[in-house]
């Protein structure tokens, strides 16, 4: 029983880094917090949705497929970013994107009303059987199809020479930028890429989760969790956070009535933020 | 203008608006004074995060909280203690201040972006515990709050309607009074550079607290107002987000950090979105987000600032 919570947990982590991920990254990068990022991941349930109702196209495709639409959403929220002068950057990109978050989640409300919407795949009802621990398929399959895109993002990233420009633009943009680095389109890739593996979670998170149009607040701030345990800014610190409150959620679910379950990460959040603001991996405070 | 030529001229207009009851049958006209009850309402929420937001540069994101805790403070204290509505009115301020005085002490050390997420979450698990403590707050049921006569009279809209200028008055003057004073020299200052400020001798911390009990006293009597108003609380309304949102929307569009901000972005916003709402349901939060983007990205300034750009372009042709 305990390991099969534990393993649930450790399925709903990995969906969780993938969103705190590209939040994380963008924090590192242009030293704003993406108000609307849970909103992304709530689109790409509507769209991944959409796409199976209407052509029966499988979620884990059109997570692909959709791509294009997203990347140009981006580029558009990316646009309005930058036209902020830089001084003023930090407080009013936040009440931009507040406000690019309210058009995304009332537009999709005023199309597909407040309704609570999911996929029901052919194998929704299936369990796979390892031994003594029954896993739901769509839960496998979204979590390898996230570790893959784990594993290539994290190639991305610590391999190819887009990844060490992005890395050292997180690490002091000055420097990067005397040694030849074009900071704002690591800026716009790095936008780019976080809005692209939130759009992934939320297609590929739709057959297990309920979308309404307001699930992104929800998704918002267990990244921000996340980004905080692990601090602002750090890779390695989002993954080990996301794995963390995935696995530390479902084990304390037993225990608690549903409506305290959110308690568990607001508290750890709070916490966090008192008397370790630099996260589990330390480094430089930027509070 | 001098601040006491400004504090006569919102008196006088506050005066005048106080004779409209006399004139105005409120019964035939209910929709135009709901319209104007929640203009007042609109407009001391929005005081009340530009005081703290705008002023003191500490953005937060968690006034539903407040508003949530003053509603909550009405409805407990009426359901329990059988207070009448309006002595419990005078404690919601009172309570929500407490509130704000724990959550400012806890929180106020950390700075920027920071501060706006611990306000989310403190919001969030304010309404977490009032949804889990079933038997003390009736959980997601709710509690239906009774309207008591006040001295004897019965017209619950006109004591609502009273209130709530009242609250809208006090909220003005309290930023025309802070913008004017040392104190408020001290909160710019902190928005402007909290590390200069810190090194000037100033205690930055304590400035932040102020602010944040101004503004937490004004969110929460505006929540008791509305819990009054609707005549029931439940979580999902009480903490609703757009009571976050609404009062950003207004201060920003208006001109954030100014005292006119609030009052142009509250008369302009307030009817408009009223109308939209009235017409399609949720359409006023579209036209709310839009105008926030165009606002943050070109206006920074709001039409405070276009306003005050555009009378120095005049003066500048007169000469």
């Amino acid at each position: 029983m305990l390991i099969e919570l534990i393993l649930n947990g450790l399925i709903i982590g990995c969906i969780y880094a993938l969103i705190a991920v590209g939040l994380t990254l963008i924090f590192g990068v242009m030293r704003i917090i993406n108000m609307c990022h849970g909103d992304l991941v709530m689109l790409g349930m509507y769209a991944s949705i959409i796409l199976y109702e209407k052509y029966s196209i499988l979620p884990y495709f059109s997570a692909i497929l959709l791509q294009p639409f997203f990347l140009l959403l981006g580029a558009l929220i990316y646009k309005l970013i930058d036209h902020i002068p830089l001084k003023q950057r930090e407080m009013n990109s936040l009440i931009l994107t507040l406000g690019v978050s309210f058009v995304i989640s009332t537009s999709v409300m005023l199309i597909f009303s407040a309704d609570y919407r999911t996929v029901t795949l052919p194998f929704s009802q299936e369990v796979l059987q390892l031994g003594v621990i029954r896993i739901g398929y769509p839960y496998v399959i979204s979590s390898a199809f996230s570790i893959v895109i784990i594993v290539l993002f994290y190639y991305l990233i610590m391999r190819t020479k887009i990844g060490r420009a992005i890395r050292a633009v997180a690490s002091d943009p000055e420097t990067a930028s005397t040694l030849g680095i074009d900071i704002k389109k690591i800026s716009f890739l790095t936008y780019s890429i976080g809005v692209s593996l939130a759009s992934i979670a939320g297609c590929i998170i739709s057959p297990i989760l309920y979308a309404y149009p307001f699930v992104g607040g929800i998704f918002i701030i267990k990244a921000f969790v996340i980004v905080v345990l692990g601090g602002m800014g750090s890779i390695h610190g989002a993954f080990l956070g996301a794995l963390l409150l995935g696995v530390g959620e479902s084990l304390i679910i037993p225990y608690f009535e549903h409506s305290m379950k959110d308690l568990f990460a607001f508290i750890l959040f709070i916490l966090f933020l008192l008397f370790k603001p630099t996260g589990i991996f330390g480094g430089k405070s930027r509070v | 203008m001098d601040i006491r030529k400004k504090i006569v001229i919102v008196s006088i207009i506050y005066l005048c608006v106080l004779l409209l009851p006399f004139f105005i049958n409120m019964q035939e006209h209910k929709y135009l004074m709901d319209i104007f009850l929640h203009l007042n309402l609109a407009l001391t929420l929005a005081n009340s995060w530009n005081i703290l937001g705008g002023f003191a540069g500490q953005v937060s994101f968690g006034h539903a909280g407040f508003v949530g805790i003053g509603a909550y403070t009405v409805a407990l204290l009426v359901h329990y203690l059988k207070l009448s509505c309006w002595t419990a009115l005078l404690f919601s301020g009172f309570f929500s201040c407490c509130i704000a005085l724990f959550l400012g002490l806890l929180t106020l050390k950390l700075r920027g972006p920071y501060f706006a997420l611990a306000t989310l979450a403190t919001a969030e698990i304010a309404k977490i515990i009032v949804v889990g403590a079933r038997s003390f707050t009736m959980g997601t049921q709710g509690v239906a709050v009774e309207k008591t006569p006040l001295l004897g009279s019965e017209n619950y809209l006109v004591f609502l309607f009273l209130f709530a200028l009242m609250l809208s008055f006090i909220s003005i003057i309290s930023s025309l009074l802070i913008r004017y004073s040392k104190t408020g020299y001290f909160f710019i200052a902190i928005r402007e550079s909290e590390n200069a400020t810190m090194a000037a001798g100033i205690n930055v911390f304590k400035y932040k607290v102020i602010a944040l009990l101004i503004s937490g006293y004004l969110a929460g009597a505006y929540g008791g107002i509305l819990a009054i108003h609707t005549g029931f609380v439940d979580p999902e309304s009480a903490f609703d987000i757009s009571r976050t949102v609404e009062p950003i929307f207004i201060s920003y569009i208006g001109g954030v950090g100014t005292v006119i901000g609030p009052i142009i972005g509250s008369l302009l916003l307030v009817p408009i979105g009223e109308v939209l709402r009235t017409e399609f349901t949720t359409a006023h939060l579209l036209f709310y987000g839009i105008m926030l983007i165009l606002f943050a990205t070109f206006f920074p300034k709001g039409l405070a600032g276009l306003i005050k750009l555009g009378a120095r372009k005049n003066v500048a042709k007169n000469k």
